[in-house]
């Protein structure tokens, strides 16, 4: 099957076509000012901490991985067990395909929304949506929440035409 | 960073109890601002936000997880630092 990133612009109408749960995790967001708010701890379980990229050309270091995550799904929870060592266990031309959104969500400091497919493993094509989150702490420590979904049927189609 | 902060970055800490080590990562976690993410790693361990609320050995399991975190905060603010 054929690998994409395809970026969406991140608002409210586009997310809430795809994932409630992302169009609220933006709202908290866009609310909070890019702050790692407490409205962030509901959704703990389905978002991904990861700490901000060394390079454009690869995926960034895994600091939480929620246990009702897509990643966690499609990855598994013996993968999930260990977040430090998640990113290297995952294959690097995958790293290499998404990583370039986790790249510009922390230079531009700004909500990235894409579209991905992609080889999960050597027997997995998913596709799926993927809503990057650059936070920051009052401390500035800066930090990444990501949120991915994978699509239902049609879904990307449907994406096109709002656009 | 303080010394007595900069304990919570070290893995093994005899000098430290269990209890002292759980106030000094709660501490730490203050100081960064990163109180939100440690509730964050709490509830997706052990569906609790506090910390302190949980059993040592859970505790410890959430010690681990978060240090990282802490890490990498550390990290930003030495960069920080040293660019300034």
């Amino acid at each position: 099957m054929l690998e994409y990133t395809e970026r969406r612009p991140a608002t409210a109408l586009i997310l809430e076509e795809l994932s409630t749960t992302g169009a609220q995790l933006l709202h908290i967001w866009n609310q909070s000012n890019g702050h790692l708010s407490p409205e962030f701890i509901d959704y703990a379980r389905k978002v991904l901490l990861m700490a901000p990229p060394a390079t454009p050309g690869d995926s960034p270091d895994i600091l939480m991985i929620g246990t009702e995550s897509f990643a966690r799904h499609v990855f598994g929870s013996k993968w999930a067990q260990h977040p430090t060592r998640a990113r290297k266990a995952m294959p690097q031309t995958y790293r290499k395909l998404v990583a370039s959104s986790y790249w510009n969500a922390y230079q531009t400091n700004k909500p990235i929304f894409d579209l991905i497919g992609a080889n999960l493993s050597d027997e997995s094509y998913r596709e799926y949506c993927r809503l990057i989150l650059p936070v920051h702490s009052r401390a500035g420590v800066s930090q990444l929440v990501v949120f991915t979904q994978e699509l239902p049927n049609q879904a990307s189609r449907a994406i096109s035409s709002i656009n | 960073m303080e010394n007595e902060s900069a304990l919570s970055l070290i893995w093994h800490r005899p000098t430290l109890s269990h209890k002292e080590e759980v106030l000094d990562l709660i501490k730490t976690a203050e100081k960064f601002d990163l109180i939100t993410a440690l509730k964050m790693m709490c509830i997706n361990l052990y569906d609790c936000p506090y910390i302190d609320l949980l059993s040592e050995k859970q505790q410890k399991e959430v010690i681990n997880a978060f240090r990282p975190a802490l890490v990498l905060a550390y990290t930003q603010q030495r960069q920080e630092q040293e660019v300034a």
